[in-house]
């Protein structure tokens, strides 16, 4: 299992939200840190009761202002296209909407919906000894589609049993159905409370 | 702890991208000879060469910062518990939602005799069950300990999880 636990598409976008926060929290954490050891005099009294925008920094702007300020927009220009691309990322991936099956036949047109294909996943799931209730969510693209399952298993159920099934079975029958070479499944058991 | 970081995130990424709009026009405005529009640079600049670094005023504000910036950092630092418990490897990824395991496996022992209330708690590779028993700790240990084996067994999860059973009599 490469991933560390079943969780379906969000994995990648919390591993980046970790990546960022984590970053962005030790910028502020070394800025400050850095203000408040300069405040308590860590680099000298005389640097403690300098004003907070230097003299020597200011004056070296000053004298590249040519550049300075274009330079301090192109950086912000820069945060502002990663803020953007980081939240679009927290609206996760659409999931693709059909799978045109055209190229594999002549003179006629043949559309499969991934997500009729995955409901009808769901319904087959169900029928299965010890499953309470399914759910099927297909993610990715056309080329490499993830299908993401969710299933609900009453007390009792054998849940190896189960999963072989899934497996041999139910996730085959999917596959043929889209004419994929391979699909990159996930499942998630829930053991549901005696009714 | 991952609902929090998508707030952060989405908090995060606002503020990047909202603050990067608003310097682009602030520089913009700046270099037309206009005043600020939503930032009072002027002042800012005003107070940053007026206060110094040993200021209450600048210490109170890099103190803000470090605390922020901690505080962050120790919330990616500590692992959140996993949504899933993983099963053996297969044809695809599976595995057990943790907190109906939880539920399951307080269930299992709460319905074992001598036991009044039961909850379980699952880490990474450990489970914890509190057992609240109206019998005697000493003989109730080892039903308990196997009651909750046997159900991971039964779920492909024994030996991917560590079980300790804490038992508590119940004050009666």
């Amino acid at each position: 299992m490469n991933r560390q636990a079943v969780t379906g598409a969000s994995t990648g976008v919390d591993r980046r939200n970790r990546f960022g926060l984590m970053f962005l929290g030790l910028v502020c954490l070394g800025m400050g840190a850095y203000g408040l050891a300069r405040g308590w005099g860590a680099f000298g009294d005389p640097a403690a009761s300098d004003p907070v925008l230097v003299e020597s920094w200011r004056s070296s702007f000053t004298r590249n202002r040519a550049w300075a300020w274009p330079a301090v927009a192109l950086v912000a220009l820069v945060l502002a296209l990663v803020g953007l691309r980081w939240l679009r990322a927290q609206l996760g991936t659409a999931p693709f909407t059909r799978v045109d099956l055209a190229h594999r036949e002549e003179g006629g047109l043949t559309v499969v919906r991934p997500a009729g294909a995955a409901r009808a996943l769901a319904g087959d799931i169900e029928t299965y000894r010890g499953v309470a209730g399914a759910s099927a969510r297909v993610t990715g693209d056309p080329e490499t589609p993830e299908i993401d399952l969710r299933v609900d298993v009453v007390k009792g159920c054998n849940l190896p049993l189960l999963r072989n099934r899934i497996e041999q079975e139910a996730l085959p029958r999917f596959q043929r159905a889209l004419e994929l070479d391979a699909v990159d499944a996930s499942v998630e058991f829930r053991l549901t409370a005696p009714g | 702890m991952r609902i929090v970081n998508r707030v952060l995130a989405v908090a995060a990424a606002l503020g990047l991208a909202a603050g990067g709009v608003v310097v682009i026009i602030e520089i913009a405005l700046a270099s037309a000879g206009r005043g600020p529009w939503l930032v009072p640079h002027d002042s800012w600049y005003r107070s940053a060469r007026t206060n110094h670094w040993d200021s209450s005023g600048a210490r109170t504000l890099f103190l803000a910062l470090a605390l922020a910036g901690a505080i962050m950092v120790i919330l990616q630092v500590v692992k959140p518990r996993p949504r899933s418990i993983p099963l053996e490897p297969g044809v695809a990824r599976a595995g057990v939602a943790r907190r109906s395991l939880e539920r399951a496996l307080a269930r299992t022992v709460g319905n074992e005799t001598g036991v009044a209330t039961a909850t379980a708690r699952i880490r990474r590779r450990r489970a914890r069950v509190v057992a609240a028993t109206v019998a005697p700790p000493d003989e109730l240990r080892p039903r308990l300990e196997e009651a909750a084996h046997a159900h991971l067994r039964d779920l492909g999860l024994d030996g991917r999880l560590r079980v300790a059973v804490d038992i508590h009599p119940r004050n009666k």
